[in-house]
Parts: structure tokens; C-alpha cells; sequence
């Protein structure tokens, strides 16, 4: 093992507490144990320690206790769209055609956007074409994007209620350490459109709102929270409060991150390091029932090199976009569309523990 | 026994410590130093380097009267 002092001291013993006499008491030492295998041992222990760390990280599965939010606050009841004033007086006893079918989910805790995109929504049968979906409750619509070397996806999104926007998790569990491969999870789950989410389950910090129940409180990240008003706001790590979080009017909270926008503006620096192009995937924000999914496929030498922070960020600034978050990205990233990879993950994509989707709400 | 054992651990500690720095530059979502283990690695670190380093100086100061 090793000494502090390799100078030669055959006069004292090891520590030096004597002097002179001490030779004649000195025990015999032992012998020392080669230099190499105390390396080695060394290492050893050190990749026993990696391990174990890693297990306890992020291997070792570990079911989030889910925390009720309490009762949410009503939200807008569903209107008319917008009327162009008229002069002539508008006759209530008249049905308004604008005015979209009652849903059949509980209209008290969500956004209703019906009446807001009426023309968005179509009634019976669903449209399905190979980029598009219209039903009575969902539009989704997927551009694919191929310029200066970048292949990605946009979504653009707009949804009746809030509950057709929603997650779904791996395996059906919201725990760390289980994953399954998106498309798996979008097929179960019958989402229209999907991308992959912030990967809560890799980690054991991150604040986590699915579906308006807290199941982490730990912040670690920028975070973008969704309102059940259908209003999203990306907050700042350094500006994150938890009591505020702890609202029944937040309905997701995802944190990954960074954000990229401010006040609907591109960003030039960003809290995180993971600058370089890349795969990302990203969620944007337009109103209340108006989002954009974006995936940008990457790493990919002649199909797309990815995205730095930078230019999705401007992305997001050039769609109109008011917020705009970064998701789990890299290999996880994929887009689904019905039933099959709309996006070309880079080899081929890797199993993740959360998706974020749209899709078709049974009863609804 | 324990002034033979904290210094290897100090250089344990200090590994795993860059390691998890050189990661969480290339991997910042998986939150491999803003976590509870990583936290108390560096507690753990921080105490073997002050016993190491005491016991360094203290040795050399009585090899040095």
C-alpha cells in the first residue's frame, strides 16, 4: 500500500514518532505488495463502485408514489367561436352552428378548444392521410422538413379537450428504471402522433406531473409546465417553485430541458451543455389547444446531422411558437405516426419511459 | 489500517467524481452529479482528502523535527 514519505528512512520507524534508539525496535516490516496489483485493486474497486452507483442511479426500478393535486379549478366552459360584430341583433333562440358537440369528459377540469377551432375538426369517420389525421376531436398534421443537411418533423396540433394531449408511460408504470421502445408504447396507448418525453424513469430527480398527478418533486432542470387551461409556460431552473407546482391547475410538468424561447423570442445561451447538433426531440406551444411536436432526426452523416440548441430554438421562433421546450433527445428520439416510426431514430432508437401523445379519448 | 485504506479511497472518490463530471457534460439530463448518491460521494470525498491530507502533514512535520 502506499506511503506518504518514499524517501528512504531506515533509521526511524514508519511515522517517525522515534528517534535514535528505535532501530533496534523496529518490527519487521512486511512485505510490500507490488505496485501493480495495488493498481489493479485499485481499479477494481473502482469499477465495483461504478456499479454499484449506476444501479442505484438509474438501473434499479422504483415505482413514484403518485401525489393527488387536489381539485381542479374550473376550467372556461366551451363557446361560441369568435362572432364578426354585426348590426344586426344576434337571435338566441337560434342553435349556433359554431358551437361543437358536448363532450363527453368532465368539461369542469379541462380546456375545451372546440368552439375555438371549430374548422379544425371534422364530424363522423376520422380523416386519416399519410401526414394527416382530422377527427372530431384531434388535428394533427406532420411536415417533414429536409434543408441544409437537418431532416425533421413537424407536427402541428390542435386539440378539442386537453385530455386527447396526454402521456403514456412505459409498461403502463411510472417507475425509473423501465423502458420500452415508443412505438410500442404509442401503439397501445392508439396515438394519433407521438414523441418521446423527458425520460423521467433514467433518473431520480426531475420534477414529474403526468396527467394532473405529482408523482417527483425534485427539481433539477429547466421545466415546461402544461396548464389544464391548455396554456404552457417554460419556467427557468433558477425560477422553479415547488409550492407553485403543487397546484390542481397544473395538469404535466416535464423536466429535461433547457427552455428556447424567451417571451416567444429565440435564445442564443441555454442551461444546458448539450450544445452540439443532435437528435431532439421538442415540444412548442401556440395557445391554449395549439401545440407543435417537433422531432429532428440526426447523426446521421447524408440524411440529417441533427440540431444545435441554437437552430431549434429559432425553429421554434420562426413557427410562432410562444414556449418552447427541449426533450429527451439522442438516440431516444422518435416520432410515431398511427402505427409505424414517422421519424428515422439514429440506430434505430432506443427504449425510453415516457412518451408524449395525442390521441383519441375512449367515450369522448 | 484506516491511514492505509483513506488514500486509496480519496483516489476512488476523486475518479468517480471526474467521471461523473466528464459524463455530465456529454449527458446533463441523466443527473449524474446533481443527484443524492453523487452528493454524498462528495461528502465522502471530501472527508478521505482532509484525513489524507492532515495525515500528510502531520507526518511531515514530525519527520521534520
Amino acid at each position: 500500500m502506499s506511503h506518504y514519505d518514499n524517501r528512504p528512512r531506515p533509521q526511524q520507524p514508519y511515522g517517525g514518532e522515534h528517534h535514535g534508539s528505535a532501530r533496534a525496535k523496529r518490527p519487521p516490516q512486511k512485505p510490500q505488495m507490488p505496485t501493480l496489483y495495488v493498481v489493479l485493486i485499485d481499479v477494481a474497486v473502482f469499477a465495483v463502485a461504478l456499479l454499484i452507483f449506476a444501479y442505484f442511479h438509474h438501473v434499479r426500478p422504483d415505482t413514484l408514489t403518485p401525489v393527488a393535486l387536489g381539485t381542479p379549478t374550473p376550467a372556461p366552459v366551451e363557446t361560441a367561436a369568435p362572432q364578426e360584430p354585426s348590426a344586426a341583433p344576434q337571435d338566441s333562440a337560434q342553435p349556433d352552428e359554431t358551437v361543437a358537440p358536448q363532450p363527453t369528459v368532465d368539461p369542469a377540469t379541462l380546456g375545451l378548444f372546440g368552439a375555438k377551432f371549430a374548422d379544425k375538426f371534422v364530424d363522423g369517420e376520422p380523416v386519416k392521410t399519410d401526414t394527416g389525421y382530422q377527427s372530431k376531436n384531434v388535428n394533427v398534421q406532420v411536415e417533414k422538413v429536409q434543408r441544409d443537411g437537418i431532416t425533421y418533423y413537424v407536427a402541428d396540433v390542435y386539440v378539442r379537450n386537453l385530455e386527447n394531449f396526454r402521456t403514456a408511460f412505459a409498461n403502463d408504470e411510472v417507475k425509473t428504471g423501465t423502458s420500452e421502445a415508443p412505438l410500442a408504447i404509442a401503439t397501445r396507448n392508439k396515438a394519433v402522433v407521438s414523441i418521446t418525453g423527458d425520460y423521467f424513469g433514467i433518473r431520480k430527480e426531475g420534477i414529474v406531473v403526468r396527467n394532473g398527478t405529482m408523482y417527483r418533486e425534485k427539481a433539477f432542470a429547466d421545466i415546461m409546465v402544461m396548464y389544464r387551461d391548455g396554456s404552457m409556460k417554460s419556467i427557468p431552473q433558477a425560477e422553479v417553485k415547488l409550492e407553485e407546482l403543487k397546484s390542481p391547475d397544473v395538469y404535466q410538468v416535464w423536466s429535461f430541458g433547457p427552455m428556447l424561447l424567451t417571451d416567444g423570442q429565440a435564445m442564443e445561451k441555454f442551461n444546458s451543455s448539450v450544445n452540439p447538433a443532435n437528435p431532439r426531440s421538442a415540444v412548442g406551444y401556440y395557445e391554449p389547444g395549439h401545440y407543435a411536436l417537433v422531432l429532428v432526426d440526426g447523426r446521421q452523416e447524408g440524411y440529417s446531422k441533427g440540431m444545435t440548441l441554437k437552430e431549434l430554438s429559432k425553429l421554434f421562433a420562426d413557427l410562432g411558437c410562444k414556449e418552447a421546450y427541449n426533450l429527451d433527445g439522442g438516440q431516444s428520439c422518435t416520432m410515431t405516426f398511427g402505427d409505424a416510426k414517422m421519424s428515422q431514430p439514429y440506430k434505430g432508437g432506443r427504449n425510453v419511459s415516457d412518451i408524449i401523445m395525442i390521441g383519441e379519448v375512449e367515450g369522448q | 489500517m484506516l491511514r492505509k485504506i483513506i488514500p486509496h479511497a480519496t483516489i476512488i472518490l476523486a475518479t468517480m467524481m471526474l467521471v461523473f463530471f466528464c459524463i455530465d457534460r456529454v449527458n446533463t439530463a441523466m443527473a449524474f452529479i446533481n443527484n443524492d448518491i453523487t452528493k454524498w460521494l462528495l461528502c465522502l470525498f471530501s472527508i478521505c482528502a482532509i484525513a489524507t491530507s492532515v495525515y500528510l502533514i502531520a507526518s511531515d512535520r514530525r519527520r521534520r523535527r
